[in-house]
């Protein structure tokens, strides 16, 4: 975001990225994506990828990614997002593939290729949106739907004998050696979100620095699916999500450690 | 001239016709300078706007704008101030 001089009186100090449209967003009221997705476009404006990032959406909530970007995309077969990436990024090194993707889509049809992406130690961004349900589809059970959650497939509540346990992707992820990166972040109040920023900012800066995979879980909002209001929701992620998926970096290698400290000088 | 009026040092423009009221601005505005409008924009929905009486409350904090999903709102600092001399 670049501060748009309105004469000697004032002064913009943040305001819509340059690399997103300007259009209003399909989400619903009080959806997490639409920060997640501004937080990628003020990395991308900040660290001047604009002409090399790629983004690979996936199927889900967001599946109109390259709606909101102006950046190039490409639209991925469901789960398959750090596949095609993977080819981007093996035939043109110098182009910067991020993919954006959901729990419906990274988390249960799509485990296999995050799995063994983090396993060749691929060097991508990868940005999971976690909001413990199938958003577009209706708020249907989902891998990382809470124990005793209402969803439309489980309608008493996620019953272990039926549907069994929860994933927590990042501490799965982090038992492999290829990630260099890996962290959960959650946008439950502005402190918050300014850390996820950093975290998505340290993913991109890892790929610049070719270092492996890096990926970024972010606990995000779906009022509607939760059937809350959106403000009741962000309260709801503390008491429930958060206990369930804890925040935190669960795979810093030496390498990121240096760029973090780099980072800070 | 207010007492208060002089102390403005930043403002917030809500693009209303981007905004879904989902209120989420108003929960984390720490001087309670926004509000939900009578008015109804594009979307149905009754957007959030700036409560004149209070807007010179507002500090530029950002924060309704770091949690807006929809990118709606804008946070302008006046320059030429005293704040900036001193600083």
């Amino acid at each position: 975001m670049k501060p748009i001089d309105y004469g000697e009186l004032d002064n913009m100090v943040f305001g819509r990225p340059d690399v997103m449209e300007d259009r209003p967003s399909h989400f619903c009221a009080g959806c997490g994506h639409g920060i997640v997705q501004r937080l990628i476009a003020e990395v991308i404006d900040e660290l001047n990828l604009q002409e090399r990032a790629i983004c690979v959406a996936s199927i889900g909530c967001t599946v109109t990614a390259y709606h909101y970007f102006k950046v190039d995309g490409l639209e991925s077969a469901h789960g398959r997002a750090p596949a095609v990436a993977t080819a981007i990024k093996r035939c043109r090194p110098d182009l910067i593939p991020f993919t954006l993707q959901g729990d419906g889509d990274l988390a249960s049809i799509g485990t296999a290729e995050i799995v063994h992406a983090c396993a060749r130690g691929e060097k991508l961004t990868v940005i999971f949106v976690n909001n413990a349900t199938y958003g577009m589809t209706g708020g249907q059970l989902a891998p990382t739907t809470l124990l005793g959650m209402y969803s439309t497939s489980t309608i008493k509540g996620r019953n272990h004998h039926q549907s069994g346990f929860p994933i927590r992707v990042c501490e799965m992820l982090a038992t492999l050696d290829g990630p260099s990166y890996i962290a959960r972040v959650s946008l439950h109040n502005p402190a918050n979100v300014r850390k996820a920023k950093k975290a998505i900012d340290l993913a991109f800066r890892a790929q610049l620095s070719g270092l492996g995979l890096a990926l970024v879980e972010v606990l995000s909002p779906c009022p509607v699916n939760w059937k809350i209001d959106p403000v009741k929701a962000l309260d709801w992620m503390v008491e429930n999500m958060i206990p369930q998926y804890p925040l935190g970096e669960f795979k810093v290698t030496p390498e990121i450690a240096l760029l973090k400290k780099g980072e800070r000088a | 001239m207010l007492i208060s009026e002089s102390r403005k040092t930043s403002y917030i423009i809500i693009d209303k016709d981007q905004c879904k009221a989902c209120h989420i601005c108003i929960s984390v505005c720490p001087r309670e300078i926004i509000r939900i409008s009578e008015g109804i924009n594009q979307f149905g929905y009754n957007y959030a706007e700036v409560n004149v009486v209070k807007a010179h409350e507002c500090t530029g904090c950002k924060s309704c704008a770091v949690m807006c999903p929809d990118v709606a709102i804008s946070v302008y600092r006046y320059r030429n101030l005293e704040s900036d001399a001193i600083s």
